[in-house]
């Protein structure tokens, strides 16, 4: 992804974010530019662009650099990682505690833990998710990227190298449409871990390497449709804006769920004074 | 299809219940994976749908076998299986749809291209009434349910969808469809169109499922949130770092709910006995119980590794509280347990009310309990500093977080109870403490009666100093701790020197009938000092003297059964060779390395605790006492109670000191190997440093070297120069050259004189011409001036010229004015004379006129006079008055 700052004097040191080289993962994929500090230059130059990830060779030929500088854009993309994060974890939850028969010594009262439906499961996910859009119903589709990278793994390292080898672009394109449809399989009440890894790492593959037929099996016509959606709202990586009016117009069955639901978020769970995250402007990372 | 009803289905020809009812149609949708919440989903459904008069049992039906069927097929779709673990790739799509008169229950799920389901001719099968496998059978069963089904199927995505409509009571048209007529089969060659849009869709998770599954109010006042409220809450809260309390905040919304939810919990089932106390003390447990299970994770992540075992110290003092009342009340027998049920309506109700109410002063108590457990843990890890290998930085936070640092949810609640503390508990915490300090006098007692048993027996190679402790220490700094611990049990000990010396003075004397005093002292770990034993002593043997005659077969009863020798070569064998490791560590020339390792320390410490001779001296004691007991009476008893629960409890502790020790000593070596670690890898970047140091010197030696061997080779050359041919030939080329410019300069230098005379020549010549330069000058001036003046004339002229072309321009556009003028005037001239000619022309008409008009008049009034001349013959004589005078004649 195109960014504008490529070198940095040392006084900027005082913006940066420290980040042991170690804490990174190989194919990771990097939700800000990445800077080092070289001695020579007395500057930090700029090594990975956001969104794209290190090799493990790389981080082998980095680790005696000790630590990567990051810019303090990293803030913004803190609250969509954390809702990411709340997400996995109801999506993963499983009832602790053992059945209390209520009788006996220290005992209170009958207890059994249940797991919880997928309506409950849904509606947690939709008062964590509804926060991060903006009171206009608009979101900035690099946090997409950020948000689900933090609730499904990471895409496998050989599909994100075959992606960059053959076009970065693409390979951008192919992140931002499958987080796009992960978070409309969350809004269509699609609360499975499983499968929304699959999803978003089938529609990865689909749209980088321009196959036609996806990689899971037996997707039925509303996952066809968060597909076409997808490639119809970020057919390339430098759509600045998704906005819920996307959907308004739209004939498919899954754009008027979506809508119902972003009609809820807009009532009862968006802020005003919730800040609009961009990686434009003097604290992003790309000049508008 | 048979139609429904008075609408007409909107679209079939795409999927979605939408397309089937009407456009004021609201859709309800979930999304499954598994089977597992069918019963929930239908609860909710139900509860949501129950407006609409819906007949239940048909939504649940039909709800259970659309996701039942859709499940088994999509699991396995070569096999009808029953097992339902298996967690789907696709998910089950639900979607019930209602308008105002019907109702529409539609699944949508993925089939395997040569599956279980065939597609082929199944109108015809359904029909005819002829399923070919149970997935036929079932939505047959389905449309007994149903008033219509719908299937829809889509090839090319191998997509299936059932629909169930049914009526609402409401429906105008009931009409009874036989049930092969019910169903509506599409497949879709091409893309099906788009759902069409109905009034709202509704996830499920959109639904207040909290009230909508509520029970009535009489289940209890307290309202909590939804679950998916409680789950965003607490992640986010989470995330956040807020505090236990706020998370659990979160909970109950208002106080007031909290007061009403406290009065109205479900009912407890408690376990009371008909002592107070003993109710108390479970009371207390259970709050204990429960409170520690709320913190035992959170203490859990912070606690390290040191774990003190107090669960051991907390049945001893159970049974020493068991022990207390039993000798307060001997002849007290413990009734068997009643149980009560808190809560229930029953007389006991405001019994139990005030037991709720009074459990919140025993909170004191219970509060206390846990202030004396901690302090017995600060207790047991100062004995374990004592054994520690040296200061754990972990060990060291971890002291600090339970003594100095923040205080936990416990230490404020105890701040709140010890404030409303009763005055009874003071009595109990005292004793306490003093049963503290008497153990620690004890095994202190303990040190020296060893030391004196070494005396007499003549064992004793050390001094007799006071320095000789039991104790296994390995550093300087236990010494100290040490020290200071006995300064503290000094101080104690002169507090608490009359209890002592009464409930020692007793056993002493019991046991010193059992086993004779020097024996006694041989084996009583926990005796006095020297002084206070030497008085015992004349005590005792007065006491010997009187009960000698009772007791003396018990004596040899004891005395044989106990193995008194064995246990005080036990003690001695210990106490020899403490006080060898002693003497190694204070004696520098003997060899150190198994006194200075605590590794080994711990070990040997361990199998001295293990297979040493305390725990058959511990276990021949509990014989011996076991033997006696039944015999003994009962103040003997409960000495001896007294006197195991001690051994046992001293016995834990050391077994739990020399694992704390061999715990530290491993930690101590892990630190040591990552220290080495570290500094390893620091002499390798250093060694790395030094080495590209070295390499950089001998590069800049080696350029140094060559650059010496170049300049070298350049002065030998030079120096060569002369002789070499070479450089002859530069030498004579150079001549030749400087030959030539000589010759040139000297050619110069001639052109110069001459051109220097000719130069005073002219300079000559000049003077003359200076006076007419003069002239010339002013001519030249004069011309000059001349000449500006001319320009300035020329310019003057031009301006006139220019102006006089203006004006001469100007002019002429005048006269062109003019002749226009002129020509106009002409032109105007004219009109004036035609107009005057017609003037003249109209007037002479006039003038005409008015004679003709004159005329006119005058006949007119001859013809007037003709007339009165008729009428009136008589008057001719008079002249008319109308005639017209003179003036008027002539002007005509």
């Amino acid at each position: 992804m195109e960014f504008s700052v490529k070198k940095m004097t040392r006084e900027t040191a005082t913006k940066l974010r420290r980040c042991p080289v170690e804490s990174i993962s190989p194919y990771a994929l990097m939700i800000c530019p990445v800077y080092v500090w070289f001695n020579r230059n007395k500057k930090f130059l700029a090594v990975k662009a956001p969104l794209d990830f290190f090799t493990p060779e790389e981080l082998a030929r980095y680790r005696e650099r000790q630590n990567f500088f990051m810019p303090e854009f990293v803030d913004q993309v803190v609250p969509f990682q954390s809702a990411g994060q709340s997400v996995k974890a109801v999506l993963s939850w499983v009832p602790k505690g053992e059945v209390r028969s209520g009788v006996g010594e220290g005992e209170l009262y009958p207890e059994v833990p249940l797991p919880i439906t997928p309506y409950e499961a849904s509606d947690a996910i939709l008062r964590i998710l509804g926060p991060l859009w903006t009171p206009g119903l608009t979101m900035e589709p690099f946090f997409l990227a950020a948000l689900v990278g933090e609730i499904c793994a990471p895409i496998p390292g050989e599909l994100l190298q075959i992606a960059r080898d053959r076009s970065i672009d693409g390979m951008e394109t192919a992140i931002l449409q499958s987080s796009f449809v992960v978070l409309m399989a969350l809004l269509m009440g699609r609360v499975h871990l499983p499968y929304l890894i699959a999803l978003r790492n089938g529609t990865f593959a689909q749209v980088s390497q321009g196959r036609a037929k996806l990689l899971f099996e037996a997707s039925g016509d509303e996952t066809l449709e968060m597909l076409q959606l997808a490639q119809e709202s970020l057919p390339h990586p430098r759509v600045q804006t998704l906005s819920g009016a996307f959907f308004r117009d739209r004939p498919e069955r899954v754009a008027h769920k979506i809508t119902d639901r972003l009609i809820r978020i807009e009532k009862e769970l968006v802020k005003e004074t919730t800040k609009v995250a961009s990686i434009f402007g003097p604290k992003g990372f790309c000049d508008a | 299809m048979r139609k429904l009803g008075t609408v007409e289905p909107r679209s079939l020809e795409s999927f979605g219940v939408s397309g089937v009812l009407g456009e004021d149609c609201q859709v309800f949708y979930d999304s499954l994976f598994t089977t597992k919440h069918i019963g929930r989903i239908s609860d909710l459904l139900s509860a949501r749908l129950q407006s609409s008069t819906m007949d239940e049992l048909r939504l649940r039906s039909l709800i259970l076998f659309s996701l039942m069927k859709s499940y088994r097929v999509q699991s396995n779709g070569k096999e009808w299986g029953t097992s339902t673990e298996e967690v789907l790739k696709e998910p089950m799509v639900l979607e019930v749809g209602i308008d105002a008169e019907k109702l529409a229950i539609g699944v949508s799920f993925a089939v395997q291209s040569d599956g279980y389901v065939q597609p082929k001719g199944l109108l015809d099968r359904l029909k005819k009434g002829q399923p070919s496998n149970e997935f036929e059978k079932i939505l047959l069963q389905t449309a007994e349910f149903s008033d219509r089904v719908v299937l829809r199927f889509q090839p090319s995505i191998s997509r299936i969808e059932i629909i169930s409509l049914v009526g609402l009571p409401n429906i105008t048209d009931r009409s009874q469809v036989s049930l092969p007529d019910r169903f509506h089969y599409i497949e879709f060659q091409t893309a099906p169109d788009h759902t069409p849009k109905p009034k709202s869709y509704v996830e499920l998770g959109d639904l207040d499922y909290l009230k909508l599954l509520k029970e009535d109010d009489s289940f209890g006042k307290h309202q909590p949130s939804a679950t998916g409220k409680l789950l965003a809450d607490q992640l986010q809260a989470g995330r956040s770092g807020a505090t236990k309390e706020e998370v659990e905040a979160l909970y109950d919304p208002s106080k007031e709910d909290k007061d009403e939810a406290k009065d109205s919990k479900p009912d407890k089932v408690t376990v009371r006995s008909k002592d107070r106390k003993d109710d108390d003390a479970k009371e207390k447990e259970a709050i204990k119980f429960a409170q520690s299970d709320a913190e035992k994770e959170a203490a859990a992540k912070a606690r390290e590794k040191i774990v003190i075992k107090a669960s051991e110290d907390e049945k001893a003092d159970s049974e020493d509280d068991q022990v207390k009342e039993k000798n307060k009340n001997p002849n007290k027998v413990f009734d068997d347990e009643e149980i009560v049920i808190k809560g229930a309506k029953s007389n006991t109700a405001t019994s139990a009310n005030e037991a709720i109410k009074v459990k919140g002063q025993k909170l004191g108590e219970v509060e206390n309990e846990e202030l004396r457990f901690s302090k017995e843990r600060q207790i047991a890890q100062s004995d374990a500093q004592k054994v520690k290998g040296g200061k754990n930085a972990v060990a060291q936070e971890e002291e600090e977080k339970h003594f100095d640092g923040e205080p936990s949810l416990n230490d404020k609640s105890k701040v709140k109870v010890q404030e409303g503390e009763d005055a009874g508990t003071d009595d109990e915490e005292d004793g306490d403490l003093k049963l503290k300090r008497r153990r620690r006098k004890k095994a202190n007692a303990s040190d020296s009666s060893e030391d004196e048993d070494l005396d007499e027996d003549g064992d004793d190679e050390g001094s007799d100093d006071g320095s000789k402790k039991t104790r296994v220490k390995s550093t300087a700094e236990s010494q100290d701790t040490d020290d200071e611990e006995d300064e503290e049990d000094e101080d104690d000990d002169e507090a608490d020197e009359d209890d002592d010396e009464d409930e020692e003075g007793e056993k002493t004397s019991v046991l010193g009938k059992l086993f004779g005093k020097k024996k006694l002292r041989k084996i009583w770990p926990f005796g006095k000092k020297q002084e206070e034993e030497e008085e015992d002593e004349e005590e005792d043997d007065d006491e010997d003297e009187e009960d000698s005659e009772e007791d003396s077969e018990d004596e040899d009863e004891d005395e044989d059964q106990v193995d008194g020798p064995q246990s005080s070569s036990a003690n001695r064998k210990m106490a020899q060779q403490t006080v060898e490791m002693e003497e190694e560590a204070s004696d520098p020339s003997k060899p150190s390395a198994p006194h200075g390792d605590p590794k080994e320390l711990a070990k040997n410490l361990e199998l001295m605790l293990e297979a040493g001779e305390l725990p058959k001296v511990v276990e021949n004691a509990t014989k011996t006492f076991e033997q006696i007991k039944a015999e003994a009476p009962p103040k003997m008893r409960k000495f001896m109670d007294g006197f195991l629960g001690d051994l046992t409890r001293e016995k834990a502790k050391l077994v739990e000191l020399s694992r704390q020790l061999s715990r530290a000593a491993r930690q101590r070596e892990i630190d040591f190997h990552n220290k080495e670690r570290v500094l390893e890898e620091e002499l390798k970047r250093r060694d790395e440093a030094m080495k590209s140091k070295d390499r950089d010197q001998q590069r800049m030696k080696d350029q140094l070297g060559q650059m010496t061997m170049n300049m070298e080779r350049v002065r030998s050359a030079a120096t060569s120069a002369a002789a070499d041919a070479q450089y002859k030939k530069k030498f004579n080329h150079m001549k030749s050259v400087l030959t030539q410019n000589q010759d040139e300069a000297t050619k110069l230098k001639r052109e110069l004189e001459v051109v220097k005379t000719k130069l005073n020549s002219a300079m000559s010549d000049k003077t003359a011409q200076n006076v007419n330069e003069l002239e010339h000058q002013t001519t030249k001036k004069n011309l000059e001036r001349i000449q500006k003046l001319l320009d300035e004339q020329k310019k003057v002229a031009l301006n006139h010229l220019q102006k006089f072309q203006d004006a001469e321009s100007k002019a002429k556009v005048a006269q062109l004015k003019v002749d226009e003028f002129k020509v106009k005037m002409d032109q105007v001239g004219k009109l004036i004379t035609e107009r005057k000619t017609q003037l003249e022309t109209a007037q002479k008409l006039a003038e005409a006129k008015e004679v003709e008009n004159i005329l006119l008049q005058k006949q007119v009034a001859e013809l007037q006079k003709d007339i009165v001349k008729l009428k009136n013959p008589d008057q001719s004589d008079f002249k008319d008055p109308e005639e017209p005078t003179s003036s008027e004649g002539n002007a005509a």
